[in-house]
């Protein structure tokens, strides 16, 4: 068993919290999946350092983030570019590094997207694992550090593997690298009661540019736009997978993501795609997005 | 009837019947187990609900043609390997009275019945477990006798205390955790209901689950029990 490094977070002032690939096994009993939001960047911090695909990793939104490595360490960072500085100068997102004992991480405000994942050599090693997994879920109070986020003053543990020098800097190619500037287009699949709205709502549907409301966050996102109305028969609550996108009696579509409910009772009209969950996860209140149908291939 | 649909890239839903009913329940379960006995490996997560189960699987094993052939082959093989599980009972204890039973007064005002009538009513009979969702822990159970049952409050409340025995439409069921609902509260259990620290949950749809009635002091004496451990 290697030493213990420590990552002692300085400041944490937006939300920060422990994640990994989410739960296995628990959703029968009424535990959310929850795992990282966006899955892409996640799966790219952790495959950056050649880690297990199930590391835990630090969920870090809109920057506002600081922190102090004790022990040598590689590490990566993915998702949304937070100008990230270490001691003082800039370093690249969506790559690894290497860091020194005493080396200071600073994570600012991100031009557009809204999560960053800061991945270690080996993972952080968090403790109260659950169904297979640290995630945290504030809403359960569930997960590593009661579910709460990451707050200033806490040390973080990951294996002290130290840096290798003859590891090289690893860095994702710009064509793998998404744009969350750009108007998303959500791909989704049409699934669950899709047959029982007509082809009038199916297209208003996809014809509407949806903005992204404040009441948006990791159980879903709430979008705002033209209304779809449902005139099927009343639901028997039912599972819900992820990406479900549902259709409350207001007409707004809501897009269910990793820490949603297990089970619910409203009419859905197909599922997102995993790809642009992971992209929805880095859309922020205001910003725009658009669904357009796909089919299965089979 | 059974209807297979596929969701997502690692997701789909088999329905077995299109109306609530007990009956289904067996069937579900049935299938449940005999996935878990024959891919338990390939599967992720299963969500039974009502009328239908949700199965997630690991992609990382298996593509979704080979699993849903899998999942057919089975699903037309009836009663393969899988030995039935049988259905639990559970007893739930509950103190319904003062206050703790937030909604008793007004409700049994609301069916012109006294408290005592409304808590014969809901502690007569065995209700079975439909499904188990919305926090961890909450089974929904059914059905109340119609002369108790009552719709959600208009105002849901932004906290129902962890034990609270509720009432919504023709359900019943108790809070495990603290939580924000709109439930009509007619007393409170001392048991623990949901383990949280180890994710237990000792209950499955289609077991049974009776409620009876406690006082003050059995309640004390009860309180932070296991609900297994009550059992015995």
């Amino acid at each position: 068993m290697s030493p213990l490094g420590q990552l002692r977070v300085v400041k944490a002032t937006a939300l920060a919290i422990a994640q990994d690939r989410g739960r296995r096994g628990g959703q029968h009993l009424g535990l959310c999946q929850s795992g990282a939001a966006d899955a892409y960047s996640y799966h790219w911090a952790n495959a950056l350092l050649g880690n297990l695909k199930s590391a835990p990793v630090l969920e870090i939104c809109l920057g506002a983030f600081e922190a102090e490595f004790c022990h040598a360490t590689e590490i990566a960072l993915c998702g949304a570019d937070m100008r990230a500085q270490l001691n003082g100068s800039p370093i690249k997102n969506w790559c690894s590094h290497r860091v020194k004992a005493g080396d200071y991480l600073r994570l600012n405000y991100p031009a557009s997207g809204l999560r960053s994942y800061l991945a270690v050599l080996g993972g952080f090693l968090f403790n109260a694992a659950l169904f297979s997994s640290i995630a945290s879920v504030p809403r359960e109070g569930l997960g590593f550090n009661g579910g709460a986020p990451i707050s200033a003053g806490m040390c973080l543990p990951y294996a002290a593997l130290g840096a290798n020098k003859n590891r090289w800097r690893r860095c994702l190619i710009d064509a793998l690298i998404p744009n969350y500037a750009a108007d998303l287009q959500l791909d989704i699949y049409p699934a669950y009661q899709w047959q029982a709205f007509d082809d009038v709502q199916r297209q208003r549907f996809t014809h509407t540019t949806y903005t992204v409301s404040t009441e948006s966050d990791r159980m879903g996102y709430r979008l705002d736009g033209q209304a779809v109305s449902y005139r099927g028969k009343q639901l028997i609550s039912e599972g819900i997978a992820l990406g479900a996108v549902q259709i409350p009696a207001n007409g707004q579509p809501i897009v269910l993501l990793n820490d949603r409910q297990t089970i619910g009772g409203y009419p859905k009209i197909g599922c997102v795609t995993k790809a642009s969950c992971s992209q929805l996860a880095q859309r922020r209140p205001g910003d725009k997005v658009f669904f357009n149908w796909r089919h299965f291939e089979t | 009837m059974r209807d297979l649909q596929r969701l997502n890239h690692n997701s789909l839903i088999i329905y077995f019947g299109e109306e609530i009913d007990a009956g289904l329940l067996s069937s579900i379960s049935h299938c449940r187990d005999c996935l878990l006995a024959h891919c338990g490996d390939l599967i992720i997560d299963m969500v039974p609900a009502y009328i239908s189960l949700l199965v997630v699987f690991d992609d990382d094993k298996v593509s979704y043609a080979q699993f849903a052939a899998l999942l057919r082959t089975l699903l037309a093989t009836p009663s393969s390997a899988a030995a039935a599980s049988q259905p639990q009972q559970f007893v739930i204890p509950v103190l319904y009275a003062a206050d703790m039973a937030l909604d008793l007064l007004s409700l049994s005002r609301k069916k012109n019945m006294l408290p005592q009538q409304l808590i014969d009513i809901h502690s007569a009979k065995s209700y079975t477990v439909y499904t188990i969702g919305f926090s961890p822990g909450f089974a929904y159970l059914g059905e109340v006798d119609r002369a108790i049952a009552a719709p959600r409050l208009a105002r849901p409340r932004t906290k129902v205390p962890a034990g609270s025995v509720g009432i919504a439409d023709t359900q019943t069921g108790v809070y495990p955790l603290e939580l924000p609902g709109g439930w009509n509260i007619i007393g409170r259990t001392p048991l623990r209901i949901f383990e949280a620290e180890q994710g237990a949950f000792p209950m499955q749809i289609g077991d049974s689950v009776r409620f009876c009635a406690i006082d003050a002091r059995r309640y004390r004496q009860l309180l932070g029990r296991s609900l297994l451990d009550f059992q015995g």
